[in-house]
């Protein structure tokens, strides 16, 4: 007979981490997405994900940046399918706390960041959202600090323009 | 207030918005990964059908005998149904769900397939976590696989990709092989291909292995969170692995934890020989982005006699060419470096390129296999691929060491083109020495 299949074993570990990486995760997935139920959805589905292979991402040296790679794909994900609702992950219930509007002026930004580049994007929300290094960022990313450099100075360059015409057309 | 400024004040205000957000219970969590759990080896039993289905189609062209879904044991299929032929099944298939708490799926006996957990001592213990699907069996090495593949564990999920199977050369198994997740296969002979099992997990180290003296498994792909590969090899003659007619599956899948994998089988001729993936998944895929510069590793790049910023810069533009990661390629060489001299967006202009075959990719793959070269100017010096180009417009001068370094890449149709023209005009990379990328450029 073939041996039953270990399964995973959750500790204390994982639930400490899931309440305080929750909020911080929302908020990466409510920048880069700009849609607030969708945002708290990919935090879910990231970690559910986590919770089912805890086992090995405990392990691991770092398990946010596991975290926020999850949630930055998924984000992208959502984005590049224009999909607005993720129906394959069971909602949790419980959770849907309201989240507010942001301020006009904030949102107008985030909205001008998400038209970067995707690469660009993620970096600058990893870099001042998240407030990464660019070790960190490149570790999320996985590229290297480098390239993050490059994707923050040209992201940057790019959004300055962005935003200075959409001040001149509004 | 400048850009720098606005995006602090934009992530203090996404901090504020989020800040009373507050986790759902654990127990809602953990019910909800039960669900998926079930889910994903559904997806997993669906592909498991859709393998031993095709498979035995390839083998079994006569006869009539249906597989149904409904059948004793067949509890957990989806809403398809795998039409198998013929009477003779020498088959072992695996349903592997790792840490799905799912009872064994076994067939009826009098079906004589036989589906069930892999045996932990028969795999390496690295793998045991992964929900595996792996098809043990007969194959064979004329066809062409689609392998379809998507996130969720719905066929009719919209979000489903294609991985398109081409043929080529012979080449060892690629760097990452022995990296990631991915797909083996597996071979009992010399001569042919047996078998081809994939698995769906993460990017957790998986070794290669062979499972017994009469089978040689190769771990042939890979699953991140950005994209899936997949290489498939025989076992030829001459004791190598040889890529079957050379090709590579590669498809941008983000979410590697949910996929399911299918299989359509052609013949040489294009004719299908099975198309049972699930008719949704024939229907709304997307065509995976094919990679022209998957799997080339410029052999000869000698990064130590080059200066060390410049060997940096090359380093992770090969890396990034060998995934056509566009963005990252473009990324690398911002604001001044030109793609091309009618200008544009570098990242537009490669994907086109790929999408019309022109194989920008396996081209600067190539280049920067060949001999490179310097051209001092008041700016300071720019290392050129290949190094012809270092002679711009004066074939007659271009030493012949240059000249023959160029027959590795170009046919005697284009050298004789160069000789024409005056000079080489193919592709060419430049790189200055501070590492700032300069330009790689097609042929005028």
């Amino acid at each position: 007979m073939p041996r039953p299949l270990p399964l995973i074993a959750v500790t204390e570990d994982f639930e400490a981490f899931y309440k305080r990486q929750y909020p911080r995760a929302v908020g990466l997935a409510y920048a880069l997405t700009g849609r607030r139920h969708v945002a708290e959805e990919i935090a879910q589905d990231a970690f559910i994900a986590g919770y089912r292979r805890w086992q090995r991402i405990s392990q691991y040296d770092k398990p946010d940046a596991w975290l926020r790679r999850v949630v930055v794909n998924r984000s992208t994900s959502v984005l590049r399918r224009g999909i607005t609702e993720v129906k394959a992950i069971p909602r949790l219930r419980g959770g849907m706390e309201h989240i507010p509007d942001l301020e006009p002026e904030a949102s107008d930004v985030w909205n001008q960041v998400r038209a970067l580049p995707r690469r660009q994007a993620q970096a600058i929300a990893l870099f001042y959202l998240e407030d990464l290094s660019l070790e960190q960022i490149a570790d999320v990313l996985e590229c290297s600090p480098g390239t993050v450099k490059t994707h923050l100075r040209r992201g940057r360059d790019r959004l300055g323009r962005k935003l200075l015409a959409w001040k001149e057309e509004a | 207030m400048n850009t720098e400024d606005k995006l602090r004040r934009a992530s203090r205000e996404i901090d504020r918005v989020t800040s009373s957000v507050i986790a759902p219970p654990m127990s809602e969590l953990r019910r909800s990964a039960r669900v998926q759990g079930i889910g994903i080896a559904l997806a997993a039993a669906t592909a498991v059908f859709v393998l031993v289905g095709g498979a035995v189609l390839l083998l079994n062209r006569g006869g009539a005998t249906t597989l149904d879904p409904a059948a004793p044991g067949v509890t957990t299929t989806t809403s398809f149904v795998t039409t198998t032929t013929g009477t003779e099944y020498p088959l072992e298939t695996y349903v592997f769900p790792g840490s799905n708490p799912l009872p064994p799926i076994e067939l009826d006996e009098s079906e004589e397939l036989t589906f069930r957990p892999v045996d932990n001592d028969t795999r390496p213990s690295d793998i045991s976590q992964l929900r595996q699907v792996s098809y043990l069996g007969p194959f064979v090495s004329d066809v062409e696989i689609v392998m379809a593949g998507q996130l969720g564990s719905r066929w009719d999920d919209p979000r489903l990709y294609v991985i398109k199977g081409v043929f080529a050369d012979t080449v060892e198994p690629p760097s990452w092989a022995g990296r990631d997740g991915g797909c083996y296969v597996v071979a009992s002979s010399s001569d042919s291909l047996d078998g081809v099992a994939c698995w769906v997990g993460d990017s957790a180290p998986v070794a290669s292995e062979s499972t017994s003296s009469e089978s040689h498994n190769i771990f042939v792909g890979r699953f991140t969170e950005d994209e899936a590969s997949v290489v498939v090899f025989e076992w030829g003659s001459d004791t190598r692995w040889q890529r079957l007619r050379g090709g590579y599956f590669y498809a941008d899948i983000d979410n590697p934890d949910h996929l399911a994998i299918g299989m359509t089988a052609y013949d040489t001729s294009g004719q299908v020989i099975f198309a049972d993936t699930p008719e949704s998944a024939t229907t709304t895929t997307a065509l995976a982005a094919l990679c022209s510069g998957f799997d080339i590793a410029p052999s000869a790049l000698a990064l130590s006699s080059i200066p060390q910023p410049l060997a940096e810069t090359l380093g992770e533009i090969v890396d990034a060419a060998r995934q056509c990661d566009f963005d990252r390629l473009a990324a690398i060489g911002g604001d001044n470096f030109t793609a091309s001299f009618g200008g544009g967006d570098p990242s537009d202009l490669w994907t086109m390129e790929e999408e019309q075959g022109r194989k920008p990719m396996y081209w600067l793959l190539s280049i920067l296999d060949l001999p490179y070269g310097t051209i001092d100017t008041e700016q300071g010096t720019l290392y050129v691929w290949p190094s012809a180009y270092a002679h711009q417009g004066s074939w007659e001068t271009t030493p012949d060491a240059d000249v023959e370094a160029l027959r590795s890449v170009y046919s005697d149709e284009d050298m004789q083109g160069f000789a024409d023209f005056g000079g080489y005009f193919g592709y060419r990379l430049g790189i200055w020495e501070n590492g700032d990328w300069s330009f790689f450029v097609a042929g005028d």
